[in-house]
């Protein structure tokens, strides 16, 4: 009996369903792209539907149902973020900058996706370059948070974790260089998974700051981002920063008990930025690790207070490094300028880039200039040095460290405009584990008052994803049963 | 106080990073970048003493392959996006000042 597509279905069951010749690869596609046209109007989470191109290779896929029964994600419909290259296709990274750039290449965690046999329905709608905590800073208009469309959906992958939240699509690609998959997923409901520095090969992913940007995964439930994972992990030819170490079986890892596992919480990072239901909810979040059979215990970590300026300045400066490609010379605008090379530099630029990423590539800038060099970018790797070697010491202790994954639950649209330094803020979680280059999972846990979903953050070990996603799965499994939802 | 950064401030920054803001934007970095330079200042005040600065923790052996000639990027797919080419170039204004 094929299965109910009104309801949003796990990326699992329609996996399932289209191996075992229930469910057509079309069918599946075709609802989410049905269920995209109905949402966008409200929501705003595509930069572009690609409904062709998607059923075109469903159809494909049906075609040959040998192959197709052996595909670990056979049929199920993903949305990438636009910082993703997909060739022939628009990728702008959010930006004007790219507004008409079609990449001649896809970015391996696209192609390993694919050739898993997900079909790609369109690109997701983002902050620009990746800057930003609420989609706000896209040049194509804001994405609307599905709770609340008087809400932002968070950022910078906003539009991958609203589709997502809204049921149209099991699983979305993101990217989380301070907590653009994990904050975003926080505010919508969803899980997001911010894999170790290196897991997933960045080979494609427009660079905003190399030595902290991961693809990264949005879905609804563990075993989705397991499945995920396992697609896309592993090491890249094209790409000698991602980990040669060998991928585990995440999707029988994720079944396995949590019991036992021990859970740090640094209490003295969890002050008065933080929203009262917030801290209410993760205490709750708390007891049930406990009634799980985890242990749940206090740890410190000293220097994680400095993890938003110092991500602020190490990120800046790297974007700086990364952004200056865009000069209207090969690909992207070239903007109307006088005649000179600079001239065409500086109009290009100016025209391309919206506020937020001039001014982080003037913070960058000056972070790395002589005479500041030492006492900004130089300091800011040090006092990262320091937080890296904050979380080692509490794995000597423990097994993951669980902080809220915001401060606060999502904010109003236009709220934070004017203030960048609160925007900043929203990072206070999950700029730290970035900053190590460490695995975190954000994980839904409850909402406030007002139907607001609030997120879990656990962060665990170097390549200890399977870690992770085994005690969110036995929360969200244990969350089910308590509401009593199947 | 103000914690705005000085306008020639701003003014080699912007050079540097091939910017050219108005008046109005200049005033506003200043002001802006100010703002979050004040916020990490913070992070002067940690006792680095003996820290390495880096990442050799995310750092491994180069990627290496025989140095044999394969298929690359074809000229054409490369030029696809280029604002302006010809020949298989991709034009640009002067660079060089004439003699």
């Amino acid at each position: 009996m094929p299965p109910d597509l009104r309801r949003p279905l796990t990326a699992l069951a329609i996996r399932n369903a289209v191996r075992a010749g229930r469910l057509t690869a079309a069918r599946a596609c075709r609802a989410a792209l049905d269920a995209i046209e109905a949402d966008e109007p409200r929501l705003h989470a595509y930069i572009t539907v690609c409904a062709d191109r998607a059923m075109e290779a469903a159809r494909r896929l049906d075609a040959d149902p040998a192959r197709l029964a052996r595909l670990p994600l056979a049929g199920v419909p993903v949305a990438i973020k636009d910082n993703l290259c997909t060739a022939g296709l628009p990728t702008t990274a959010g930006s004007r900058m790219l507004e008409a750039f079609a990449p001649p290449y896809d970015a391996t965690a696209v192609r390993r996706l694919e050739e898993a046999g997900a079909i790609v329905v369109g690109k997701t709608n983002c902050d620009e370059f990746g800057m930003g905590a609420s989609t706000e800073y896209s040049a194509f208009g804001p994405t609307r948070n599905p709770i609340d469309p008087s809400r932002t959906p968070g950022g910078s992958s906003g539009g991958s974790a609203a589709t997502v939240a809204s049921g149209a699509v099991p699983i979305a690609l993101g990217s989380d260089t301070g907590g653009s998959v994990r904050q975003p997923a926080g505010f919508c409901g969803v899980m997001g998974l911010k894999p170790t520095y290196g897991r997933v090969s960045r080979y494609g992913l427009i660079a905003f700051a190399s030595s902290l940007d991961q693809v990264g995964i949005l879905s609804g439930t563990a075993r989705d981002a397991a499945l995920a994972l396992q697609a896309i992990a592993g090491a890249d030819a094209a790409d000698a920063t991602a980990a040669r170490q060998p991928v585990p079986d995440y999707a029988a890892a994720v079944e396995g008990p949590a019991t036992g596992v021990r859970v740090g919480v640094p209490r003295a990072l969890i002050g008065e930025d933080v929203d009262d239901e917030v801290r209410v909810r993760f205490d709750e979040a708390c007891d049930a690790l406990r009634a799980l059979g985890l242990e749940v215990r206090e740890v410190s970590l000293p220097h994680a207070r400095h993890a938003v300026p110092v991500y602020h300045l190490v990120a800046s400066a790297e974007a700086s490094a990364n952004l200056a490609r865009y000069d209207g010379v090969r690909y992207g605008l070239r903007a109307p300028h006088d005649g000179s090379i600079t001239g065409m530099y500086a109009a290009t630029r100016g025209a391309g880039f919206g506020r937020e990423v001039k001014r982080r590539i003037m913070l960058g800038t000056y972070a790395l200039s002589a005479g500041y060099y030492e006492a900004y970018y130089a300091k800011g790797q040090q006092v990262r040095a320091l937080i890296r070697a904050g979380f080692e010491a509490a794995f000597r202790e423990v097994d993951l460290v669980a902080l809220p994954t915001a401060p606060t639950p999502a904010f109003r649209l236009g709220e934070r405009l004017d203030d960048p330094v609160r925007m900043y803020l929203a990072d206070l979680f999950t700029a730290g584990p970035s900053l190590a280059g460490l695995p975190a999972v954000s994980v839904p846990c409850g909402a406030t008052g007002e139907g607001l979903p609030v997120g879990l953050q656990l962060v665990g070990r170097m390549f200890d994803e399977a870690g992770l996603l085994r005690v969110a799965n036995a929360f969200e499994q244990d969350a089910a049963a308590r509401n009593g939802v199947a | 106080m103000s914690q705005a950064l000085p306008e020639r401030e701003v003014e080699r920054i912007a050079r540097l990073a091939r910017l050219a803001p108005t008046p109005v934007e200049r005033r506003r970095l200043a002001e802006e970048l100010g703002q979050i330079l004040a916020f990490a200042a913070a992070v002067a005040s940690v006792d680095t003493s003996g820290v390495e600065p880096g990442v050799d923790w995310l750092v491994q052996e180069p990627l290496e392959r025989p140095d044999q000639p394969r298929p690359s990027l074809a000229a054409d797919a490369a030029l696809a996006n280029a604002p302006e080419h010809a020949d298989g170039l991709v034009l640009v204004p002067r660079v060089l000042p004439r003699d």
